[in-house]
């Protein structure tokens, strides 16, 4: 089996963002939409602080809510494919919100309407690229949930190039907001390979994913920053 | 007078359901009452109030992406845990 996992290394991370950078570049950012985003706060006491960042995309559980809340209204518009990526279906999505509202970590986002990155400016970059020449995960509507898909379009590429060994390691293979982290804080790969380089440094680091209490099966782990939550 | 008056009831409703079948966007849930839905249970059918689930400020360092309404999921947990109906979220973690 192959099982696709990120690690984040929060005692790596400076909070630079350019791991949300790279992804809006990559993904088609829409502004009600963030597929990557940062969160910052401050642990112990004056003068011995420290600053936490933590950046959040999907993370793709086991047992999804989202999919849960969605297959109760009936729409079945998520799905998680055989490398355990959660995808939703933009064109059975109904727009209800369910997704959004029940994600323990507050991923999906409803995209009310499609705004254009420069209001008043037309099209720009990314947005004048026609709807059929995008990947499907691209295709942004409005009324619409989205979320980060751990650039399955790439992932989708390595399967069709036959070249799945090169996920994690080739840019083409690669999630962006993987490949450009300054200081190696991001790892992507086959958490079911023991000698992939992610399953080496989640053993080593004793990594940990987000909020356990809701079961949901987290498959981004995090190396946690000394006092720092989870 | 009461069964004319019920045959021309029943008569009517049959006579506009295709009308209703037509409808654009029938038989697909439509934005707005889904949502309805969703605080009309929590509000009115478990007469929850709304601070139960919404925070007037974000509590520093909560794992969730940033939204404009602050609501911590943990509020949700602790009903919606397996078991329960429905249930959202899977066995939990020990």
């Amino acid at each position: 089996m192959t099982k696709f996992v990120r690690l984040i290394d929060q005692k790596r991370c400076m909070g630079c963002r350019s791991c949300a950078a790279a992804c809006a570049a990559e993904n088609y950012f829409t502004p009600e939409a963030p597929w990557n985003s940062m969160i910052e706060y401050e642990v112990g006491t004056y003068p011995a602080v420290k600053r936490i960042y933590n950046t959040m995309n999907c993370m793709h559980c086991e047992r999804p809510s989202c999919k849960a809340a969605c297959d109760s209204v009936g729409a079945k518009a998520i799905s998680k494919n055989q490398f355990g990526v959660v995808l939703i279906d933009y064109n059975k999505c109904i727009g209800c919100g369910y997704c959004a509202a029940v994600c323990p970590y507050g991923v999906p986002h409803l995209n009310k309407e499609l705004q254009p990155l420069y209001p008043g400016k037309g099209k720009n970059g990314a947005e004048s690229i026609a709807d059929a020449d995008r990947h499907p995960t691209h295709r942004k509507k409005a009324k619409t949930a989205e979320k980060c898909t751990f650039c399955t379009h790439k992932l989708e590429q390595a399967v069709a190039d036959g070249k799945t060994d090169r996920i994690g390691k080739d840019q083409a293979y690669t999630p962006s907001c993987d490949l450009v982290c300054p200081t190696q804080a991001r790892l992507f790969g086959d958490i079911d390979d023991p000698n992939s380089e992610v399953s080496k440094r989640i053993k080593a680091t004793n990594a940990t994913q987000l909020r356990k209490q809701f079961g949901t099966g987290p498959q981004v782990y995090y190396v946690l920053e000394e006092g720092a939550k989870s | 007078m009461k069964r004319f008056i019920a045959f021309v009831v029943m008569a009517l409703a049959l006579a506009a359901m295709p009308a209703l079948a037509a409808t654009p966007g029938a038989g697909k849930t439509p934005v707005k009452k889904s949502l309805a839905r969703f605080h009309d249970i929590h509000t009115k059918k478990l007469a929850m109030d709304c601070a139960t689930c919404h925070q007037t400020e974000r509590e520093s360092g909560l794992l969730q992406v940033p939204r404009t309404q602050v609501v911590d999921r943990q509020t949700c947990l602790s009903c919606h845990k397996e078991g329960s109906k429905p249930a959202w979220y899977g066995v939990v973690a020990r």
